[in-house]
């Protein structure tokens, strides 16, 4: 059965509102043509660059001196601007009648609907009464839009490579990077060395920033004096192509040393008798290191970190973060990258070897960490992090009464590890407030830490116990050598001190023209100390009084440590590398 | 969520006259109309379907579970680290492409870059097994679509559909029969103006269409 619901079509009202909506329909259909029109010409308007305006300036370029042309350009931009903005306006407006006319149209016919609209009524047949075919077209329609989605996810997903897959999980277990393939002449390391060279053997050679025996030479031999100028008493002298406040690392007839500059890293070996340069390796820019030119002080460059060996390989680390190993043929073995020290002044911690091991004193903003890297491959046999901020010292290793230790100095620590595996041993704070770049040094059972301008505190190692203070005079940069119960060390303002290692009182202080960063070091009864203006201060160790043997020249500004083999004594100058003696 | 709703309009079965006036109040088209004699399909077919479905369901979880599983993998990329990861390595085994502004900045912040890799593996571990979690959870939702618009049962009266229902209200005032809008069956009102109609037509009241109620 069909009702249908009779309307009175033919009212006042309904036909008001039927009208009312049609010439609102076709008013906003003329004012939306017009106003496309209007945009359209609006967009070739172009009051600045319209060609005949064009052409007017150019021609009153070579007539500058005709008024009419003057007067036409400026009749003509005046009527170009005028058409432009009463374009706008006309939009403006176009716009509001648009809007307008939608709306009552919009409301017309809403009204218009209202005013049809009829209540509803049961049909006496629906064609969808169907349960069964409802239930079928669900299910397809289910089937159909779950099919599009899987297919979708699919084919989203399945040609989906990521580089991630290609660089697994494992190679970091450690927090660190793991050693990539050296990227020249790359070759496996050697065979695994099952032995390491004795503590006698490192001694007589200098594996190290301060040796292997805490800035003391194991022989006597090294010259007094020499003459740069002359060539007397300088058995050679190589040029060191980038700069570098590292020290020399001897070990048998290799010199090694590194230089850097914001963009490139190098090692350098040289024979330690002709002074001749036997090989150069450039260290690959790592991902994480790469491009951006680090912040560091010129007082400490891009290479102030002292090179490492153990008899077999040599290691390098950079202002970057940049960590290789090298044969001492020059091959490369390994380099890793391990991240960017956040440091005020530039990374300078020195590299230390223990055994098969490369240790590596990481110590900035965020994330420091003490860590063992095997010498052949580079793997971290372990790492111990640390909490604290960054620090310009090197690890220390000493021989106690209790065993071997690996000694490191950070505000407000200084902290002891087993270099086997980097358990802490002992710790005792001592720095607080300091910017820490003097390592520590040992002697007869006390390790004496300081920093400039805070303290110089002996620590005895048994005891784990203070035994004294000093506050009056601290070494700044270069490591404290202690000998004969006496302390000796420079100061980076100039002068040399002299302190009773078991009490700390003074015994003597000597001026010196320059300030001192190197290290003294420990030749005999006499101990070398570079300043930084050139002079050796060579001098004996002795307590009683500033007892100068000989100041030669080393001819150029020094900032590292001399370091003694035999009979031979290398310094480097900031653009030579010196040995001095026969 | 609305089937849950503890405030739902129903329609009580015993004050319903099934009049049929209310089918069409619906906006949303959520009344479900009484399907006595339209259920033509052969029982049995619906419980084997039933059943196929039911054993369909575990499988459809875990296709839709893999599918997630395949699509944690470009999905991950939205993470910051597992994409700055992605374009880190892209670089590295791509030395000429120029590095992004987000790498560089990357390297210039000193972070090691094994730490973000890390972090990244992470990542994608959590999103893998969120993937897995995520489509089995949608193939859960589709099967259990499907089972239920493949269960049919009788239904006598006119009822509310609970999971849709918005109880707007709108159909109440249709209803001749409903206690609280009786007052409203008067001229001017849907309900009425529906049964003044077919009274016409049957040349009877519109209380006596809303009582006999059928047309």
């Amino acid at each position: 059965m069909v009702v249908v619901l009779e309307r009175d079509t033919k009212s006042v009202p309904y036909q008001v509102i039927r009208a009312t909506g049609y010439i609102a329909a076709v008013f906003s259909l003329v004012v939306c043509v017009l106003l496309i029109a209007n945009n359209v010409s609006l967009k070739r308007l172009d009051p600045v660059h319209s060609p005949a305006l064009t052409n007017l300036v150019a021609q009153l370029r070579s007539e500058p001196r005709n008024p009419a042309l003057r007067e036409e350009i400026r009749e003509l931009d005046y009527l170009a601007r005028k058409a432009f903005f009463t374009s706008q306006h006309f939009n403006q407006t176009a716009i509001l009648l648009l809007v307008g006319g939608l709306a009552v149209m919009v409301v017309s016919f809403k009204a218009l609907r209202a005013y049809q609209a009829t209540p509803p009524y049961p049909d006496s047949h629906d064609p969808k009464d169907d349960p069964a075919a409802d239930a079928l077209w669900a299910r397809k329609s289910v089937t159909v839009v779950g099919l599009v989605l899987v297919g979708f996810a699919l084919a989203l997903a399945l040609p989906w490579r990521s580089p991630l897959d290609e660089a697994p999980a494992t190679s970091v277990a450690d927090s660190q990077a793991a050693p990539v393939p050296a990227p020249v002449g790359t070759a496996a390391p050697a065979a695994a060395v099952a032995t390491w060279p004795s503590l006698e053997e490192r001694q007589r050679q200098w594996p190290g920033f301060l040796g292997a025996a805490g800035g003391r030479a194991l022989e006597a031999g090294a010259p007094n004096n020499w003459n740069v100028a002359s060539g007397e008493g300088v058995r050679w002298k190589s040029e060191v192509p980038l700069p570098g406040m590292n020290s020399p690392v001897v070990w048998g007839d290799r010199v090694f040393l590194s230089g850097a500059n914001a963009t490139a890293r190098e090692v350098y070996c040289l024979d330690a008798v002709s002074g001749q340069l036997l090989w150069k390796q450039a260290l690959a820019s790592s991902p994480a290191a790469m491009d951006k030119p680090l912040k560091v002080t010129d007082d400490t460059g891009y290479a102030a970190s002292t090179m490492a060996t153990d008899g077999r390989h040599v290691f390098a680390i950079f202002a970057n973060g940049d960590l290789a190993a090298f044969d001492f043929e020059g091959k490369p073995l390994w380099q890793r990258s391990l991240g960017l020290p956040e440091n005020a002044y530039g990374y300078s911690s020195s590299l230390a070897t223990f055994e098969d091991l490369v240790i590596v004193q990481f110590d900035r903003k965020h994330d420091s960490f003490l860590a063992g890297l095997e010498a052949t491959t580079g793997t971290t046999r372990w790492q111990t992090a640390r909490a604290f901020g960054p620090s310009w010292a090197s690890p220390q290793i000493i021989a106690t009464p209790a065993g071997v230790q690996l000694v490191t100095a950070a505000e407000p620590h200084v902290i002891a590890y087993d270099p086997h595996n980097g358990n802490e041993l002992w710790r005792v704070e001592c720095l607080k407030g300091a910017e820490v770049a003097v390592s520590p040094a040992y002697a007869d059972g006390v390790v004496y830490a300081a920093a400039e301008h805070i303290n110089l505190t002996a620590i005895d190692v048994t005891t784990r116990k203070i035994l004294w203070q000093t506050h009056d005079v601290t070494p700044s940069i270069g490591t404290p050598l202690v000998v004969n119960g006496l302390i000796f060390f420079g100061l980076a303002d100039t002068g040399i001190v002299c302190l009773d290692a078991k009490t700390g009182a003074e015994h003597w202080q000597a001026e010196t023209d320059e300030g001192i960063y190197a290290s003294p070091v420990l030749v005999g009864d006499r101990i070398y100390l570079p300043d930084r203006g050139g002079t050796m201060h060579i001098f004996k160790a002795d307590g009683g009084s500033f007892q100068l043997v000989a100041a030669p020249q080393v001819g150029e500004e020094v900032y590292s440590t001399p370091a003694v083999v035999g009979d031979g004594l290398f310094v480097r100058g900031v653009k030579h590398l010196f040995r001095f003696g026969p | 969520m609305s089937r849950f709703a503890r405030w739902h309009l129903s329609i009580t079965p015993t004050e319903c006259v099934n009049c049929r006036l209310c089918e069409k109040s619906c906006p949303f088209d959520y009344i479900k109309k009484p399907n006595v004699g339209l259920v033509r399909e052969n029982r049995a077919v619906g419980v084997h379907r039933l059943g196929y479905l039911f054993v369909a369901l575990p499988l459809l979880i875990a296709l839709c579970g893999w599918v997630g599983h395949r699509l944690s993998v470009p999905m991950s990329r939205y993470h910051n680290s597992v994409r700055l990861a992605e374009n880190l390595l892209v670089e590295q085994a791509n030395p000429q492409l120029e590095p992004t502004l987000e790498t560089t900045t990357f390297r210039t912040q000193g972070t090691p870059e094994t730490e973000l890799l890390a972090g990244a593996h992470r990542v994608r571990a959590q999103m893998n097994v969120g993937g897995w979690l995520l489509g089995g959870f949608v193939g859960l939702i589709f099967g259990a679509k499907l089972i239920g618009v493949s269960l049919s049962r009788t239904q006598k009266d006119y009822e509310v559909d609970r999971a849709h229902c918005f109880s707007c209200g709108r159909c109440c005032p249709y209803c001749p029969s409903d206690a609280i809008h009786k007052g409203n069956f008067v001229p001017g009102n849907p309900a009425y103006e529906a049964a003044l109609a077919l009274a016409k037509v049957q040349g009877t009241t519109p209380e006596a269409v809303a009582k006999g109620g059928t047309a």
